[in-house]
């Protein structure tokens, strides 16, 4: 499954476009020769799934390129041949041709099994509503053994005429499985190519139009579920010489084809804006109608792959993938006197300094970034569910290319509290000693995005219903609930907020003619906290920010005083900080307000324990406590 | 030859009580501690009114010897007055002996009021005072006996006796009662050397856990800690204004200990009121917690302090109960507010 990821973003990298043509000449039995040879010296084979050789040439001759990959595998038991067994060639059926030379396995007693091209199996790299010429070979190999060898050598060959962007490639030097053997050569007689070598177990040199490389013993690369892997992943990378600039420039090119034909715009921009006198509410207005009423979809085929359709073409459709509704929300939103510029993002990367060479190739999504009342904002028009203000989730802290003419990689920034949220609970004891609780949720940005999109789709009911689970998992496991949402739901609401109300009474449970000592915890917070904690092996972990702020009102009059306030909690720390205060309001109730914010940063992985230590606090504290002594003048009139 | 005339003495308008030896009165000033004296002072100038014609009233004299500012007018007052009739009878007194008595008296009563409020100075202290105030009063008691003497007036009327009944039985009943608190108290200073020993450090340490606090203004002391396997360490103060213990739990949460504190300031007193801070020591994860439960009361402050820290599972309590007769900001409240301010784990 891994290394099929490892291939996603190999064919991420990949242009698209044009005619296509699987070959099977299997035409070279060098490879298993190889497999055998090694079998031979490695008598006890390897511990675990070991990539034994992977060798990779490629040439660049004009606007012709070829890849030539040969990659041996050892499988050490039943288990990984049968998660592995199935090879697969990512490629474009338009712009590339793909040659099969070698597809084997070679089994423990040295029979070798051959692939017979007959069962060659293709598929495409698409997903729902998602359109493009990417396919997939799929190779079912004959005859795989525990302790067994996949042999796998073929071409790739691609016409860079087809494609819309500057020749780049990284040829990754590591994977999830050690590297026995690394060897690439790069040939480009007729064009200059930059490169770049970022493992240091991979040692290069540059010939007259000719670089080579090889390592040995390259170890598996390890990271946690939390790391961007291509943050991390090293190799040789090459690309032609641009600079940033010069790349942004070439996108802006291909971008400007959405403004050709646009004549439909204006009258769109007067129906949106119409009766509308806030500018920020006819941005909400022009953000809306491109984020919901223009559906994705991404027609990313041929000459689309970097090049948006007309606006005209959008409008009429209804429906474009993220550069067709950047487009369409950057000519709507010059209409209305606002400066926008697109921005190349890279959602799986969020480190711009390992994007060793130009290249347009890390980037997969763009969004629009404007200027307002001295405040830059990222405007995601494929996210339907956020407010214009909110920048999403998703490509907050994100790789990110403006496409200006002096730039180069940067981050979207990342909000310090993205998960952000606001509990009021109204807390009665009733006569009989039991408690009516009112909570109020209100989820602020993109947190009220991401419970938006939890509650898009369902009717009242079952959204009800989805509350009311929710409060259950939370709260408190109780059937005598009910909840619905209160505003942020509607289009016509304020995106920026989302409000929930839950209703839950609780029978008597307090002893209504002594003292009462009752503790509560602080549901929401809590929740948050245990899932906070860090168990990374490999790397620091970025945490996305969280403020949450819980305010109890907490009436007890029915049978008690209270007489003094609840503890004061200032728990303060670099990672972040945990405070409540309480007081007693003029009508005898308590008020008690709690804190929680852990800001937006990165926690290296000797800090881990001492975060841990501070969630450990955290929740050994935060549980609300309600001392009050025994009021006979309070009992039932 | 020369006659000398005065006004005629005016008649006695009562019986009044023979003199007798000053001796007498100190005794029973002195076995009754001195709380016979403002019934002496009540009986003699009394007297004084029946024989003189006094203006003064009596039984405002019972307050005399109790308070401090009343004695700043009264006595002075009472010596002139005095002095009048020692001149009439042919009597001398220096009047620097007799202003050198007032001082005394008066420094005297505001000693005796010190350490009666003080937690510092030991009650036993007392004693040397109540017997110079004794003494001192026993001295006017003469000065008054010593007019009647000479007042011949006096030998032709009835008399009551010198000593009456109820003054032998309360002379025999203060006798007693010197005795038993004598004896109390010499049996607790016996007790305290063995039991308690005075913590003279700027800081005290729980032997084998670094748990220290201050120990200002007032002193403390260390007394045997009963036996209660959560007790580390019991101290008190001097004249038990306060009472101190060191706790170790191993299966209970900080809010666990104070809200169990709470309830039980409650229970105390439900008007007691409370407040709680929660917080990290300095540059550290370590939580320390304080509660403070106080009230007011008729002469002084009930109050209830517990410092709470969190160790590794094991939390460590300063707890300290105080019933002061100082108000809030005594030196007990002091002493004791530095202790769980400074209550920490080395």
């Amino acid at each position: 499954m891994n290394r099929i990821m490892f291939a996603l973003l190999c064919v991420w990298l990949m242009p698209a476009n044009g005619w296509a043509s699987v070959v099977f000449p299997m035409d070279s039995d060098a490879l298993i020769a190889r497999a055998k040879l090694d079998q031979q010296e490695q008598v006890a084979g390897y511990d675990e799934v070991t990539n034994v050789l992977r060798r990779i040439v490629v040439d660049v001759d004009g606007n012709k390129v070829t890849r030539r990959i040969q990659a041996l595998w050892f499988y050490p038991d039943t288990s990984s041949v049968e998660e592995y067994g199935t090879e697969s060639i990512y490629f474009d059926d338009v712009s590339e041709s793909v040659r099969v030379h070698t597809a084997a396995t070679l089994s423990p007693d040295g029979t070798v099994s051959q692939f017979d091209p007959a069962n060659a199996q293709y598929g495409d790299s698409d997903q729902y509503n998602t359109f493009s010429n990417g396919r997939v070979l799929y190779l079912a190999l004959p005859g795989m053994q525990a302790n067994g060898y996949t042999v796998l050598d073929y071409e790739i060959t691609s016409d860079l005429k087809l494609t819309e962007t500057p020749f780049a490639d990284h040829i990754r030097a590591e994977s999830l499985f050690p590297l026995r053997q690394f060897e690439l050569i790069v040939r480009a007689p007729t064009v200059t190519l930059n490169w770049d070598n970022s493992h240091p177990a991979v040692y290069c040199e540059s010939l007259a139009h000719e670089t080579r490389c090889s390592g040995q013993d390259i170890p598996a690369l390890q990271f946690d579920s939390t790391t961007y892997w291509r943050d991390k992943l090293r190799g040789v990378s090459f690309a032609v010489n641009l600079d940033w600039s010069e790349l942004a420039a070439h996108a802006l090119t291909l971008y400007q084809n959405a403004f050709t034909e646009q004549s439909e715009v204006e009258s769109l921009y007067q129906r949106l804006v119409d009766g509308i006198d806030s500018k920020a509410q006819r941005i909400e207005a022009l953000f809306r109608f491109v984020a919901e009423d223009i559906r994705y979809v991404s027609l990313s085929t041929e000459g689309h792959t970097h090049t948006p359709h007309t606006n005209d073409s959008v409008i009429r459709n209804r429906y474009g993938d993220c550069k067709d509704k950047t487009a369409l929300l950057q000519a709507l939103l010059a209409l209305e006197g606002v400066e926008a510029t697109p921005v190349l993002v890279s959602t799986n990367r969020t480190d711009p300094d390992r994007l060793v060479l130009p290249s347009l190739n890390y980037f997969n999504h763009i969004v629009l970034c404007l200027a307002y009342q001295g405040q830059r904002y990222c405007l995601d028009p494929t996210d339907s569910t956020v407010h214009w203000q909110s920048t999403s989730n998703w490509i907050q802290g994100k790789v990110a290319l403006p496409l200006t003419s002096t730039t180069k990689p940067e981050q979207i920034p990342a909000e310090k509290h993205r998960w952000t949220m606001d509990i009021l609970s109204e807390l009665v004891f009733t006569e009989a000693g039991g408690l009516h609780e009112v909570q109020t949720r209100t989820y602020s940005d993109a947190f009220a995005a991401y419970m938006r999109e939890q509650l898009r789709g369902s009717d009242t009911d079952e959204q009800q219903q989805m509350l009311v689970r929710q409060y259950q998992q939370v709260v408190a496991d109780t059937d005598n609930v009910s909840a619905m949402a209160l505003a942020g739901t509607q289009r016509e609401d304020d995106y920026r907020q989302l409000q929930v109300r839950t209703e839950a009474n609780y029978s008597a449970f307090a002893t209504t003619d002594n003292h009462l000592r009752y503790t509560e915890d602080d549901a929401w917070l809590v929740d948050d906290l245990q899932s906070s904690y860090l168990d990374n092996e490999y790397d620091a972990v970025t945490l996305d920010g969280v403020r949450y702020r819980s305010r109890y009102n907490v009436d007890v009059t029915a049978h008690w005083r209270v007489m003094s306030p609840a503890p004061t909690v200032e728990l303060v720390h670099r990672f972040g900080s945990f405070k409540r205060v309480s007081k007693i309001l003029n009508d005898g109730r308590l008020s008690i307000e709690t804190i929680l914010e852990i800001p937006h940063q990165t926690i290296g992985l000797t800090e881990q324990d001492e975060f841990n230590q501070l969630l450990d606090r955290f929740l050994a504290l935060q549980t609300i406590r309600i001392e009050a002594p025994f009021s006979a003048d309070s009992a039932n009139p | 030859m020369t006659e000398s005339v005065s006004a005629p003495e005016p008649e006695i308008s009562g019986s009044v009580t023979a003199p007798r030896t000053a001796w007498f009165d100190f005794l029973l000033l002195l076995l009754t501690l001195g709380l016979y004296t403002p019934f002496l002072l009540v009986s003699q100038i009394r007297d004084l009114k029946k024989l003189y014609q006094s203006q003064r009233k009596p039984w405002l004299w019972f307050f005399v010897p109790l308070f401090l500012p009343a004695q700043l007018f009264a006595l002075p007052s009472l010596h002139r007055e005095l002095t009048g009739y020692e001149q009439r009878m042919g009597l001398t007194l220096q009047n620097w002996i007799a202003v050198l008595w007032i001082i005394a008296v008066v420094l005297l009563t505001l000693l005796s009021s010190v350490i009666n409020r003080s937690e510092t100075v030991a009650e036993f202290w007392l004693f040397p005072i109540l017997a110079l105030l004794a003494g001192l009063y026993s001295l006017l008691a003469w000065r008054i006996h010593r007019i009647k003497r000479v007042d011949t007036r006096l030998h032709e009327q009835p008399r009551q006796p010198a000593t009456h009944w109820w003054e032998w039985v309360v002379a025999i009943m203060g006798f007693l009662l010197t005795i038993v608190l004598a004896a109390l108290m010499v049996f607790e200073s016996m007790m305290e050397d063995v039991l308690a020993r005075h913590v003279d450090v700027p800081a005290f340490t729980v032997e084998g856990t670094g748990l220290t606090w201050p120990i200002q203004r007032v002193p403390w002391l260390e007394i045997e800690t009963p036996e209660d396997p959560d007790d580390l360490v019991t101290l008190r103060g001097v004249n038990r204004g306060f009472i101190v213990n060191v706790y170790q739990y191993s299966n209970q949460s900080v809010n666990e200990v104070l809200a169990s504190r709470h309830i039980q300031a409650m229970n105390i007193d439900d008007g007691m009121v409370c407040s709680e801070h929660q917080t990290f020591e300095p540059g550290s994860l370590n939580v320390k917690a304080v509660q403070e439960c106080i009230t007011s009361i008729d002469f002084g402050t009930d109050a209830q302090f517990s410092a709470v820290l969190e160790r590794d599972g094991t939390v460590y309590e300063l707890y300290a109960l105080v019933a002061t007769p100082e108000s809030e900001d005594g030196g007990i409240m002091t002493s004791i507010r530095a202790a769980i301010e400074g209550f920490s784990l080395q």
